[in-house]
């Protein structure tokens, strides 16, 4: 905090373009290292090598974002606003911000952060996950060697305590969270009394709507990599499928089944495996424990990842693919984040009975819809109460140029993250107005004095 | 086995905080590092507990 706190008024202080040039060198070093830096996100957190490459090129994207900072921060002009008095608005830094990062994008959501976080002139200190530091650790070492300033941005490992601390502590402004709901709500309400901004994302039951004219090859197959990418360890995953009829279900079913059956499972050092292990035991053991509930409530268990093994890699935290039909909305795999490779079908009469799933559900972060029918493609954009929406897309993370964020108990706070919803997060607004009373701009006066 | 350090101030330090955890390389199930969990105290510096009492200047308002 010391350390972010000497750091603050020398960096707030420096020009928008030459933090932008950090951000540029960071982002050339950052490709340059792209192989290591993935090897690492895989070490740790288990995904294939590609899929952390892919995380890896998504966390570029927002560096990149933040490179136009010195456009970004730009404010507005008017001028008499009175007679002879001008108006000016700009965006000021907030001092020292925080992040709390999750595991399940050690590389990614750091830099959904500090990268614009630093750009608009703040000093950070992350705290990662517990699980992965080492490629956060790696991107902080290539951020000094991109010529940050000591003490612009501190990386802190710790648990509970360190969060806490992270959030009374009166001089830090504003704290960035991606995390669990329950977590999420707790950061939100603890910050927030404790004066500061907040912008908390949690967890998400992402739906995808499959009508009965949509492909179904390609459904399938976007369930398969939405589903099961990064062993269903993604807020932003699909869990919950909803085929609209039963013949489009039967379907859809009879198209899954052999596909989940074929998901090459392995270390991320293979480089055909599709899918890695679970992060950790507990997490691999409460995966197992929702499947357990899921047989017990009467769903019916399509395919079983329960007792996957792969030999040499005996006590890896492997679960293969799972997939269930006819789950209930009742039932705890429906209502709950499992956070694993495990998709569940809900089978609906109607589209209108598919909206009404996805509203009945405490989690709005993402959903989709696959069909070819236009009307009912926008109806759904339209109306869905939902933060972010895929239209024949399953998985549909905003760019780097628009803003992340759910809706309902998948966020807490009123700014999605990155992007210009960024910018703002980690600015305030100051307005300027300037009256200058008549000075000497007329010169001198060379005519003899008289009485006028 | 790696200890993971703290980066703070522009340089790598070594947390003294007693209290750690293994990171596991979840492919294998084996611990590969060990990461101190940082406390509030002095140890990794984040900042002073008695300053983070008693602020300079005023007491503030409520």
């Amino acid at each position: 905090m010391e350390s972010a706190k000497k750091a603050l008024p020398g960096w707030a202080n420096t020009t928008p373009m030459k933090r932008a040039r950090v951000m540029f060198k960071f982002k050339e070093l950052l490709e340059k290292n792209a192989e290591e830096l993935a090897r690492l996100i895989s070490l740790e957190h288990g995904k294939v090598h590609d899929d952390a490459l892919g995380e890896l090129a998504r966390g570029i994207d927002c560096v990149e974002f933040a490179c136009g900072i010195p456009q970004l921060l730009k404010g507005e002009f008017s001028r008499n606003v009175g007679p002879s008095i001008d108006s000016y608005s700009d965006r000021q830094p907030l001092g020292v911000v925080a992040g709390i990062t999750p595991f399940n994008f050690p590389a990614m959501v750091p830099m959904w952060m500090y990268p614009l976080a630093i750009a608009c002139g703040n000093t950070f200190i992350l705290k990662p996950s517990e699980r992965d530091p080492s490629a956060p650790m790696f991107a902080w070492q290539l951020l000094m060697d991109a010529g940050l300033p000591e003490g612009v941005l501190n990386v802190v490992h710790g648990d509970k305590e360190a969060v806490d601390t992270i959030l009374d502590h009166p001089d830090i402004k504003a704290v960035s969270f991606v995390g669990s709901t329950p977590i999420a709500e707790y950061v939100y309400q603890r910050g927030t009394k404790a004066g500061k901004r907040i912008q908390a994302l949690g967890g998400a039951k992402n739906h995808m709507v499959v009508l009965p004219d949509a492909d179904l090859d390609q459904a399938a197959d976007a369930l398969m990599g939405a589903g099961y990418g990064s062993a269903g360890e993604r807020c932003m995953a699909i869990s919950v499928a909803v085929p609209v009829g039963d013949k489009t279900a039967d379907a859809l079913i009879a198209k899954l089944k052999p596909r989940v059956e074929a998901l090459k499972i392995g270390p991320a050092t293979d480089k055909d495996a599709q899918m890695g292990p679970i992060v950790s035991k507990v997490q691999r053991d409460k995966i197992v424990g929702y499947i357990d509930a899921g047989v017990e409530a009467g769903a019916e268990l399509v395919v079983d990842g329960r007792g996957f093994s792969l030999q040499g890699y005996e006590n890896g935290f492997f679960v293969g693919g799972t997939l269930f039909d006819h789950v209930k909305p009742d039932m705890k795999i429906y209502r709950e984040e499992i956070f694993g490779p495990v998709l569940s079908v809900v089978r609906a009469k109607t589209y209108q009975e598919a909206v009404d799933l996805i509203h009945g559900h405490e989690y709005a972060n993402g959903t989709a819809i696959f069909t070819r029918d236009g009307d009912a493609a926008r109806e759904f954009a339209d109306k869905i109460e939902v933060g972010m929406v895929g239209i024949n897309v399953p998985l549909p993370v905003p760019v780097a140029y628009h803003s992340f964020g759910g809706w309902k108990r998948s966020i807490f706070g009123d700014h999605s993250i990155y992007g210009p919803e960024g910018v703002h997060f980690y600015t305030r607004l100051k307005t300027v107005t300037t009256r200058w009373p008549a000075g000497i701009k007329n010169g001198a006066e060379f005519s003899f004095p008289s009485m006028k | 086995m790696t200890t993971i350090q703290n980066a703070i101030g522009g340089k790598l330090v070594t947390s003294t905080s007693k209290r750690t955890q293994p990171v596991f390389n979840p492919a294998t199930g084996e611990a590969i590092a060990t990461l101190p969990l940082s406390t509030s105290t002095k140890s990794t510096r984040p900042w002073s507990p008695q300053k983070r009492r008693c602020p300079a200047g005023p007491t503030p308002r409520r």
